[in-house]
């Protein structure tokens, strides 16, 4: 029996690492990596809080999760293929389209 | 039947779905059909409710499942039909469907009807299912896609800048009264630990006073929500640039439905509003006013959809006028008339615009002419059900019940001369764009038939709009008393006045529509001699009102941004600039005192901190996605460790 602590400790490490690579890089396909490494942080606490409790919610959520997480993929490739299309660029720093200037006065 | 419930809001939702997925193997006149046939079933349910005997019967409730589950706190997915969805119910889903109908060919030449219909029936959906909600957050669900749709058919034809910035002031003016509306539903959930509508209004009535503070805030909030959707002042300012939707949009969402869910929200929660008297008071005059807005306003309009988008806003006030003064069966009477006379007309202006080549202009559709004779005698029939043309029309019989419910009300006669007002301008601007349209048109070239939906869907308005009246006769007349006797229970029933009182009130709402028609006639003449409308200017931009909110709203907006930047740039790079002046003065003079590689080091380090501190501040609104992140997680950390510690 694995203690709690340890699945815990890794599943913040996971969350952490995510958050690391979605604040570092600068490509979308990257920060989306990041956002399923911090699904699987999410996820794996799923799990170990569910074992810990003996209830199978945790194990309930986490396949929720995995069928959410598997669509929400599919829409955010599309959203980085269509950017990719019409901006001929993937790096976050570049989609800066909606910035607003306010000297343009009342529209 | 109770169990067939969820076919109301889920058929057109069903049809919605399909022709959103599956749509790319159909073809493009499948998807009328379909979404007709959608609607069709909704209706056909309603109507199979009726012949079960739902409007003599307990409410029927069904609860699908449970949505959420946190705690004690259970929010379904349910339904309850009583009277008043009922009765709201019915009116939705035989509009919807003639309206379905009737785009059939409407829409035939577009070449985007898979969006059209999506929406349509989405919007269908998201109504009955606001309707029917039995608790607070589901209402809000279909109050919201109610929204959403209502901006994307307002700029259905996006390519066109004008239309589709009319679909975002809609959407962004109703958002305000959302907000509200949505605080109104967390204060309600705050205060009683429950959503659902029932419990809630009676949980209100038994602990809250009449005229403390807590049920002047939430009616208040609720009222806010209302006037945003229900386009009332002062929040009516998107309804005339709505008009830039399609036409059988705009009788659908602009005038006999969406805009009337403001009216249904508090008809639903009215125990609230008379635990608030002063709330219901305020709910009567901003209904007066914008009778008197509205109406005034229509006068002078020269397009013709927008004529009737006002004539929208001023008939919204009416039934808020009711609601205020405690009629609320009567509210949903005229809510019901109106729905059907206002759908007429749109839909003959619609086919009138369509037939002369998108032409708006009641002047020159005048000189046009040749107008078949069905298209006239459809528009007779709502102007005059509008007008409120005695004894033969609907609209007659609900406005009527209003103005006399008026009269016994607190401060009522005030309030009635303003109606009564407005009621005698009702007639004369809906007569001026008859008068300028059909009068002396001559028979010119022969128009091409119009298409059988429309004609189907046009004849079935206009007879509603002649019939639909009868079922309540006025106070002290012989003849049925149907719907105030049937909505009794459940919304109450407002003081009348005496008999004698009453039959002279009736007597004048019976003059003042002929003395309308009369004004319109001499008003048409002299325009068309050229004279023009005092104050006509005024009136026909809608009393100014975007202006005003131009300056009042939007310009200060822009100008807080331009003073926050400048601030920015003095306060930040003056400090700065000051400082290096400053801490150069002190390091010259105290270069030959003190150590000077320490001074001069600290300084420069001071400096190039403080640089780097701007540099850092002005980052913040640099629209990195990543910086963005980064403040989002910093402010969630900040916060999850203020909130353990």
């Amino acid at each position: 029996m694995i203690p709690l602590s340890h699945s815990l400790t890794i599943a913040a490490l996971l969350f952490v690492l995510g958050l690391a690579i979605i604040l570092l890089r600068r490509e979308l396909l990257f920060i989306l990596m990041g956002l399923e490494v911090m699904f699987n942080g999410v996820a794996l606490t799923a799990i170990a809080a569910g074992q810990y409790w003996n209830n199978p919610d945790g194990q309930v959520l986490t396949i929720f999760l995995m069928v959410v997480t598997a669509a929400e993929l599919a829409v955010a490739l599309i959203l980085v293929w269509l950017a990719f299309e019409h901006l001929k660029t993937t790096q976050v720093d570049m989609l800066t389209r909606l910035k607003d200037d306010t000297k343009g006065g009342a529209p | 039947m109770s169990q067939f419930l969820w076919l109301i809001p889920g058929s057109p939702m069903l049809g919605a779905l399909i022709i959103a997925l599956l749509g790319g193997y159909l073809k493009q006149r499948h998807f009328s059909i379909l979404a007709s046939c959608a609607a069709a079933v909704a209706f056909l349910t309603v109507l199979l409710a009726w012949l079960m005997g739902a409007a003599t019967s307990q409410p029927l409730q069904q609860t699908l499942y449970t949505w959420i589950g946190v705690g004690n706190w259970m929010p379904t997915i349910g339904f309850t039909l009583d009277r008043l969805a009922l009765v709201m119910v019915s009116v939705v889903s035989s509009i919807g469907l003639l309206i379905h109908i009737y785009s059939i060919t409407f829409m035939a030449g577009d070449s985007d009807q898979r969006r059209y219909y999506f929406f349509l029936n989405l919007f269908l959906a998201g109504m009955l299912l606001l309707i029917l909600a039995d608790n607070l957050l589901l209402l809000y669900l279909g109050w919201e896609l109610v929204g959403l749709c209502s901006f994307a058919l307002i700029g259905f034809w996006y390519r066109d800048p004008l239309r589709a910035s009319a679909g975002r002031k809609a959407f962004i003016t109703t958002r305000i009264g959302d907000l509200s509306l949505a605080l109104g539903i967390f204060l309600l959930f705050n205060e009683f630990n429950e959503l659902s509508v029932s419990v809630l209004l009676a949980n209100a009535t038994v602990q809250w006073e009449t005229g403390s503070q807590m049920p002047i805030l939430a009616a208040l909030l609720i009222l806010g929500g209302a006037i945003g959707k229900s386009a009332q002042l002062p929040l009516q300012i998107w309804l005339p640039d709505a008009m830039a939707g399609p036409s059988p949009v705009s009788a659908l969402i602009h005038a006999a439905t969406m805009v009337t869910a403001g009216v249904y929200l508090i008809a639903r929660t009215y125990p609230l509003f008379e635990l608030a008297p002063q709330v219901q008071w305020s709910v009567a005059a901003i209904g007066t006013l914008t009778i008197i807005y509205g109406a005034s306003a229509a006068l002078a309009q020269n397009d013709i959809k927008r004529v009737l988008a006002y004539s929208t806003i001023s008939q919204v006030g009416y039934m808020f006028l009711a609601l205020g003064c405690g009629a609320n069966a009567l509210a949903l009477l005229h809510l019901t008339t109106h729905a059907f006379f206002k759908a007429l007309l749109f839909l003959t202006a619609g086919t009138m615009i369509r037939t002369n080549d998108n032409e708006h202009n009641i002047h020159n559709l005048g000189k046009r002419g040749n107008h078949s004779s069905l298209i006239r005698w459809c528009f007779l029939i709502g102007a005059a059900s509008l007008a409120g043309f005695p004894i033969i029309t609907a609209g007659f019989y609900s406005k009527e019940a209003i103005l006399t419910a008026t009269w016994s009300a607190p401060t009522g006669p005030l309030l009635w001369a303003f109606a009564a007002f407005g009621s005698l301008l009702t007639a004369v601007y809906i007569f001026r764009v008859y008068f300028f349209v059909f009068q002396g048109s001559r028979s010119g070239s022969p128009m091409p038939p119009i298409p059988a939906p429309m004609t189907w869907s046009l004849s079935i308005l206009a007879l509603a709009s002649l019939v639909v009246g009868f079922v309540e006769f006025p106070e002290g007349w012989p003849g049925l008393h149907l719907w105030s006797d049937w909505l009794r229970d459940e919304l109450g029933s407002a003081s009348h006045p005496t008999l004698a009182t009453a039959y002279s009130l009736q007597f004048i709402a019976c003059v003042l529509p002929l003395i309308g028609i009369g004004v319109a006639l001499v008003l048409v003449r002299r325009e068309k001699l050229g004279f023009e409308l005092p104050l006509a200017a005024f009136l026909r931009t809608g009393w100014n009102f975007d202006a005003l909110y131009q300056i009042i709203l939007i310009r200060p907006y822009f100008t807080l941004a331009r003073f926050f930047k400048n601030v920015e740039a003095l306060l930040i790079e003056g400090t700065l600039q000051k400082m290096t002046r400053s801490g150069m003065t002190v390091a010259t003079a105290c270069r030959d005192g003190l150590e000077y590689g320490v001074l001069n080091k600290s300084i420069t380090g001071l400096l190039a901190g403080l640089r780097l501190g701007h540099m850092r501040l002005s980052a913040t609104q640099n629209g990195l996605l990543s910086r963005y992140a980064l403040m989002i997680s910093a402010g969630a950390v900040f916060l999850l460790g203020y909130w353990l510690w």
